[in-house]
């Protein structure tokens, strides 16, 4: 089984590829979707957090893929449905691709017969939708992640895992958070092998998408973490 | 600490669509200014009106009987009139909760509504400024979010009312009037999520 990877510049692309080097996974091909979009300066405290959550969110992906000499295929766009990235995939020996960016894969890059896997942040299909963590925080108190194959549709692809988190207790859910309960689900996914079982389960097509969040919400999610 | 102020009604939600992507979090603050704001658009509506008075000076332009069963054209105030008065009685069924969901997820998406749709609910034209139809629908929002509990209809009603008082001072009085019923519905309903939640800001 050959794994490969899609990363874009995002605190979460971030996370994944650090986790990964950390626990001495291997990756038969490293995309990098890389816009030249520039990396935001995150404050102390935020870096604080991202390090005690296992990655360090100031260190940019190219400096993690140069530093640790890794070979990688670079892009200049981040859209997964780009036609020469669906060329180039289409030729890779890679079977799995873990695909760290947003987006809805259109029918070519699908029909490639290559699997992309996707780490959603909420249990599915109670919880689908980008923001559904916060709902979850606001809902029951704990978040949740799903690796699924992606299809044609949003959060809706056959399940791998999912895996419960506590809410955490500081205030940078959006980059840290996030992008910890994501990477924490994919280093199980990968420490357990699921990617090997043949056995998948369909996820039910009624389920609850939520919308993305409004910042009273957000705050109020957020605010109840932090009293807690 | 530095004030903060709501900004999300700031520009013409009607021409500009507010997006609410990657928002950023600004503390406890935030809440105390998204209430000031909301408290400060109340006094601007001088009078008050009940939602009864309401559904009676509606104009029902095609006379739809009931929103099931829709076999044309419908004016889309008509609809949410007919939705809101079955709500009113408090017959909330499961076609009530999908009629609304059809809407509530066009404006999620669209965050516009068409004056006019068709009998499979798409919008047949491109007027989409008539505030009524944001202002009910925000009031029917806020009646099944206090009953089910459901934040996705909380969630929208922040957003609709963020496009009603965006548009406050070109409205009639009886608009004013009228979007004074759905603010005030949602600082209500904020005010017992964020108590449950144990989130404590100002409200006077």
């Amino acid at each position: 089984m050959e794994l490969g990877i899609i990363l874009t510049p995002s605190a979460r692309s971030k996370a994944y590829i650090q986790k990964i080097l950390k626990n001495k996974f291997s990756l038969s091909e490293i995309i990098f979707l890389n816009d030249g979009k520039i990396e935001p300066d995150f404050e102390q405290e935020e870096i604080f957090e991202s390090n005690r959550n296992g990655f360090d969110i100031s260190e940019s992906v190219l400096s993690t893929l140069e530093k640790n000499n890794l070979s990688f295929k670079e892009f200049d766009f981040i859209d997964i449905n780009n036609q020469e990235l669906v060329n180039f995939i289409a030729k890779s020996n890679s079977d799995f691709f873990i695909f760290s960016g947003g987006g809805i894969l259109k029918d070519s890059i699908l029909n490639t017969d290559k699997k992309f896997i996707h780490f959603h942040p909420g249990i599915v299909p109670q919880y689908r939708g980008s923001t559904c963590f916060y709902y979850s925080i606001l809902i029951e108190n704990q978040c949740g992640v799903t690796a699924y194959f992606m299809d044609k549709n949003i959060d809706t692809g056959k399940i791998i895992f999912q895996k419960f988190f506590e809410p955490p207790n500081h205030k940078f859910l959006d980059n840290v958070y996030d992008s910890f309960i994501r990477s924490e689900t994919l280093i199980e996914v990968l420490k357990n092998n699921l990617l090997k079982s043949d056995n998948f389960n369909e996820q039910p097509i009624e389920g609850k998408t939520y919308h993305i969040i409004h910042p009273v919400l957000k705050h109020i999610a957020i605010l109840s973490c932090i009293n807690d | 600490m530095k004030k903060i102020y709501y900004s999300y009604s700031k520009n013409d939600l009607l021409q500009n669509p507010e997006k609410y992507e990657n928002t950023p979090y600004s503390g406890i603050t935030f809440l105390d200014s998204y209430v000031e704001f909301r408290k400060n658009i109340l006094k601007l509506s001088t009078i008050d009106i009940k939602i009864d008075e309401f559904l009676s000076s509606v104009i029902l332009k095609n006379n739809i009987e009931t929103f099931e069963n829709i076999h044309k054209d419908f004016s889309t105030l008509d609809m949410f009139s007919k939705l809101l008065k079955q709500i009113l009685t408090g017959n909330i069924n499961s076609n009530v909760i999908s009629t609304v969901s059809i809407f509530l997820k066009k404006f999620e998406i669209t965050k516009k509504i068409s004056s006019r749709h068709d009998k499979n609910f798409k919008g047949i034209n491109n007027d989409f400024s008539n505030i009524q139809n944001y202002i009910v629908f925000a009031i029917i929002c806020n009646i099944l979010y206090e009953k089910t509990s459901d934040l996705k209809f909380l969630n929208v009603v922040l957003k609709l009312n963020d496009l009603i008082c965006s548009q406050i001072k070109k409205l009639s009085k009886f608009e004013q009037s009228l979007s004074k019923i759905s603010i005030e519905y949602e600082l209500n309903n904020i005010k017992k999520l964020s108590k449950e939640k144990g989130v404590d800001f100002h409200w006077n």
